[in-house]
Parts: structure tokens; sequence; C-alpha cells
């Protein structure tokens, strides 16, 4: 048997693909959930974090390292499996959810704060000058600008949160991956495994070129 | 001078030697991928050594072709692209031979017939697969019990499929609620419940499936693989294993006792 009837396998890539077209529906609002719950989270810990009163910026520092520690796997499982003794019974997508996401804000967390302490501190002393209140002064004035800065970074942070969506076909989700290894299981065949490899590649090959654009950009405004 | 040259020589000798020598005894080495944690089929015992039916049997195999066996542990759903890509020689995993895996793969003859099962937690109502009506269903991921879910959902009115990588995450599932059965190769299933009260059998299913040794397609192993294992049956030593694993006999006409064809497309 060639490396072609075994890996790129038409007849088998034809016959399986309605079956990862339907896992990857769910891995993209997997994906676009987790990365839109993350990076909100992750505004909020890092808001904590600098100008909290001390027990809730010592609360977000904790949540930060301890979630930037912890492996993705490890806490969906036991988000996923170990929670239901304590009475909480999650769905597979809920559990998936929950654990990109936490771990994903912890992470856009620690980007916002590079970005926050990127702007020049003459920015913060003339927004206060102004007489804007501490809610205008981050609003209008700081994240803006510091949001700006992170940019390139956060969007390769949501690639790879993105990417991790695979690791829920451990809580039976039927995502892009399972379908590929269910697929591959049926046909005896690799060859959906391939194809699972390529459309991840076709969705996140122009948000990696984006990436470059965006840090070429900024380069060239002399940042 | 002249006398470390004599040692360098000597030395390269030697490690040339070596060199054959491990070169002939990988020759002699199949590589089998085996589902370790598949009761009782392929599995670690408490000292950390392989152990189980296939286990058992491909071991007899290698002993009379003259092989030694090097069990790898693959998860079933690694076992298809390691056959083909030649990562190992062969691969058990209580694997059914089906039409549509054979187009990919060659199996040897079967040597246990398999019937599917229903499990569910000893707190349940439901008896019978007539009582699945509205229920998720935990299979694992591309099994013959996935096959078979999927084409009776409808059938029975199963309300959701769900899928899983293997026995003990499905049981986790069941215990915890969030499925209401597990359809499952019978003898795995059998064999896990034995010891725990939580679960039981409650539907033996009959769906056919028989098992083999996996091959990449055409694999010129198999056919002699096929032959012992043809000779194996004839002993009585594959019926021997199920007793030893099973703890009861083979059936009479079954394939663990009755010799079987090569499967072919």
């Amino acid at each position: 048997m060639s490396f072609f009837d075994a890996f790129l396998n038409w007849d088998v890539f034809v016959q399986t693909l309605p079956l990862l077209v339907s896992g990857l529906t769910i891995t993209i609002s997997l994906g676009l959930s987790a990365i839109v719950l993350g990076l909100a989270g992750g505004l909020l810990l890092v808001l904590l974090r600098l100008y909290g009163p001390t027990p809730l910026r010592q609360i977000a520092t904790g949540y930060i390292d301890i979630f930037r520690a912890i492996p993705l796997l490890v806490l969906l499982v036991v988000i996923y499996y170990a929670l239901p003794f304590a009475g909480l019974r999650l769905t597979p997508f809920t559990s998936a959810t929950m654990a990109l996401s936490f771990v994903s804000a912890a992470y856009s967390a620690e980007i916002f704060r590079a970005g926050i302490e990127g702007v020049p501190r003459g920015q913060f002393e003339a927004a206060r000058a102004l007489g804007l209140n501490a809610y205008r002064r981050m609003s209008d004035i700081i994240l803006p600008q510091a949001i700006k800065l992170v940019i390139p970074p956060i969007t390769s942070n949501s690639i790879n949160v993105f990417k991790d969506t695979a690791l829920a076909s451990v809580v039976a989700m039927p995502d892009l991956l399972k379908q590929a290894t269910q697929a591959q299981a049926l046909s005896a065949n690799p060859t959906p495994l391939i194809s699972a490899a390529v459309i991840y590649i076709a969705l996140l090959l122009p948000l990696v070129r984006l990436v470059s654009v965006f840090e070429r950009r900024l380069a060239a405004k002399g940042r | 001078m002249f006398a470390s040259l004599k040692k360098t020589k000597a030395v390269a000798v030697t490690l040339f030697g070596l060199v054959l020598a491990t070169a002939s005894a990988q020759a002699q080495d199949l590589k089998l991928g085996a589902n370790i944690g598949n009761v009782p089929w392929e599995f670690q015992n408490a000292k950390g050594e392989f152990v189980g039916f296939e286990i058992d049997l491909v071991n007899e195999i290698g002993k009379r072709l003259g092989y030694k066996i090097n069990v790898v542990n693959i998860p079933f759903n690694g076992q298809f692209a390691a056959v083909q890509s030649g990562q190992i020689d062969m691969a058990v995993s209580s694997m059914t031979i089906t039409t549509k895996r054979l187009q990919s793969v060659s199996f040897a003859q079967p040597y246990y017939d398999s019937d599917q099962s229903l499990s569910v937690a000893t707190a349940s109502k439901i008896t019978s697969v007539t009582g699945l009506a509205g229920k998720s269903i935990g299979v694992d991921t591309g099994s013959t019990g996935d096959v078979w879910t999927t084409q009776n959902k409808d059938k029975y009115k199963i309300a959701d499929i769900r899928r899983y990588e293997g026995l003990a995450p499905a049981m986790m599932d069941l215990a915890a609620g969030r499925i209401d059965g597990y359809i499952s190769d019978f003898p795995a299933v059998q064999y896990y419940v034995r010891d725990k009260p939580t679960f039981r059998v409650v539907e033996r299913i009959p769906a056919g499936g028989q098992y083999s040794i996996m091959f990449a397609r055409n694999s010129p192993l198999t056919a002699k693989v096929d032959a012992t294992i043809t000779k194996l049956k004839a002993e009585g030593f594959i019926a021997a294993l199920h007793k030893k694993w099973f703890g009861v006999a083979a059936p009479a006409n079954s394939t663990t006792v009755k010799p079987a064809m090569m499967p072919k497309l």
C-alpha cells in the first residue's frame, strides 16, 4: 500500500468530509466563545491586578499565576470529570469553553499588562491633569493605546486558544479532531487526520500572516 | 603507536560486530502495537508487565515463528496510522474485522466472536435497548459499538451519542450521570464490571463482530501469522487462553476453537 493510498486517499477523503465539516462547526463555535470570554476575563483580571484594592489585587495575581501554570488538559479533565463529584455536572461544551477561557484569561491579562505598562507615563499624568476620572482615564486614554500595542501577541494567543480546542475531544466533544479520529477508525485509514490538519492550517494561516502584518506596522511607527 | 592502532582496530571490529548483532537482532524483532488498558485483551498488571489474552497469543505466535515480540503501547485510534506507516508490524486492540477496514489494512483469521453489550448504572431503570428512547448513549470513537449505535439511533429513538476514547472515561460519565448507557464490546465490559457494583450489563447485543490481528495492507506477515493461528487452534491453545482470561470455555463452534478463512475483500 503506497503512501498516497494510506495518507492521501481520495475516496476516504470524500466519504469522511461531511463528518469533518460537522466537527469544524463545533471547533469554530468553541474557539470563538473561548477567545471572546478569555479576552474579556483577561481585561478584568489585569485591571484588578494593577488598580484593584489589595485583597482583589492579590486574588487576581494568584489566579493569573495558577492558571498559567496548570496544564490545560489537566484543567479540562478536572472540570469535566471531577466536578460532578462535587455536584456540578457541566456539558462537554461548557466544560471545554470554561477550561479554555480560564487559561486564556490568565495569559491575556499578562499581555494586557505589558501593553498598559508600555504606554508612556506622560499619558497617565496628562489624563489626570485633564481631570478625567479613573474610568475615563482607562477607557479613553490608556486602554486604546495599550491594546493597539498588544494586538500582535493577543492575536497569537487567540490562535493558540483556537488550536487548543482540539483537546476538547477528550471530553466527548465531537470537534474537528474527534470527528477525524472517528472517521479514521471507521475506515482504518489515516487520511481524515491529514484532512483535519489541512483544515486547521487553512483556517489559521491567514491569522498567522495577519500577526506579521500588524508587527511590521507597529515597527514602522517606530515603537 | 602500533599498539594503539591495533587497539583501535580491535575496538572498531568489536563495534562493527555489535552493530551487526544489533541489526540481526532487530531483524528478528517484531513490534506489536497494543491498546494497553483494553482489559482483558492487553493491559498492565500490578508489576507493570503487559499481559492479556492477545498479548499471550501474539507472544506464542512470535515464539513459533522465531520472532521476539516488542510491545508498544498505542491507543486504538493511533493504530491505523501506525501499521500503515510501518512504525509497528501488527496491532491488537480486540479489533473487529470490517469490509471498510479491509480496504486499507489486512487481518489474520479471527479468533474471537464478539457481541456488543449495553451497560447502565445499577440504579438505572433501563433493562434493554428498547428502553433507550430519548436517552444519551456513550460509545468508543469509531468502534463496532459506535457503528451499531449510529445505525440503530433512529430505530431506538436514541437522543444523543457521545464518543469516548475508551472504556474508563465512558464509565466515569456513566457514573456521573452524563450518559444513560454505554454500548461497547461485551467481553471487555463484562470483565470491567465484574468487581464494580455501580454498573451492570443489561443486554448482550448480537452484532456479529470478529476480532483479529491487524497488519499493513498485504503485509507478508499476515499469511504466516494466519497459518500459526490455525495451528494454535488445532492444539487447543487459543481455547485454553479463553478459559484462562474469561474463566469459561469458548463455545465449540466459535472461531476461538474452529479455524477460519483469512478475511479478504
